[in-house]
């Protein structure tokens, strides 16, 4: 992928484990296990991926697991292999056939017009 | 009768002008389909159409499609809330897909809310699909063993009383 899109990108990759607080103002990209607090414009958890803790982003594809708490101001995308146990709080909420949501959900004001990140 | 125009008119009016010349018509007798006899399989939902306010308990095998307003407990095989369908209160039943505003308890096995679905309440589901846009509200609950419409435990209790159990602010409108 080109350098300017690498920016600000975290990988976890699978069989890692983290322990606290992830911040970036690009994508992270959780194959692997964290606990904790994350941050990202865009987050997306594979298949392999486990999150545990409060999420907080812009856009999410959930693929692989999510406990407790995720907050995403626009657009959330769960994915057939997606679970998400908790509260969730989005914009835009789409779920494929497969996908599961055990907990709350509330939907925040739209974040409409700006194109996020950029 | 012949010189109608037919295309004019409303759906149900050509029927009825069917039924009346089938038998001088042989080829409109064509268009009709031979009725189904076999009593409880008969897949034809039955619509509560828009404009229409049911206040009240359903309760059948069959299949409910809702384009106006139900206020009151569903209990049946399959719902359909169209785009200008609303219920309020409980629905029980194995397949729910929602266009369009629901207020209330569901329980079912599939659910799928469209894109303009509006759902406020608690949502018990075994598998479920949601397009982008519907707007969820409240809390959603897997269900664990294959969820029957009519759990064992509840005995006469089925359908719990439409007063009681209906949601406060009812007609919540956008």
């Amino acid at each position: 992928m080109p350098e300017s899109q690498q920016k600000g990108t975290v990988i976890i990759g699978e069989g890692v484990v983290i322990k606290g607080e992830i911040t970036t103002v690009g994508n992270a990209l959780i194959l692997g296990e964290v606990e904790g607090e994350v941050h990202a414009r865009e987050i997306t958890v594979g298949e392999t991926g486990r999150l545990k803790g409060r999420v907080f982003a812009d856009v999410a594809h959930v693929h692989g697991i999510i406990h407790e708490n995720l907050k995403v101001n626009s657009s959330l995308l769960l994915g057939k292999s997606g679970r998400i146990f908790g509260a969730v709080e989005y914009a835009e909420i789409e779920i494929e056939r497969g996908g599961e949501i055990v907990g709350t959900l509330s939907q925040s004001t739209p974040a409409n017009g700006t194109k996020l990140g950029g | 009768m012949f010189s109608r125009n037919r295309n004019d008119k409303p759906l149900d009016e050509v029927e009825a002008a069917l039924d009346d010349n089938v038998a001088s018509v042989p080829a409109l007798g064509l268009l009709r389909r031979p009725e189904p006899r076999s009593g409880a399989a008969v897949n034809k939902p039955s619509i509560i159409s828009a404009g229409f306010e049911l206040v009240g308990d359903l309760v059948s095998t069959g299949v409910v499609q809702v384009e106006g307003t139900v206020r009151g407990n569903l209990r049946l095989s399959a719902v359909t809330i169209g785009t200008t369908g609303e219920v309020v209160g409980t629905i029980e039943c194995r397949t729910l897909h929602i266009k369009g505003r629901f207020h209330g308890q569901a329980s079912c096995e599939e659910l799928t809310l469209s894109a303009d679905a509006s759902v406020e309440g608690t949502l018990t589901y075994l598998q479920m699909s949601a397009q982008r846009g519907a707007r969820i509200k409240g809390e959603l609950i897997k269900s664990q063993a294959v969820a029957s419409p009519a759990p064992p435990t509840d005995g006469d209790a089925m359908l719990p009383d439409t007063e009681a159990s209906l949601p406060e602010h009812a007609g919540t409108k956008d």
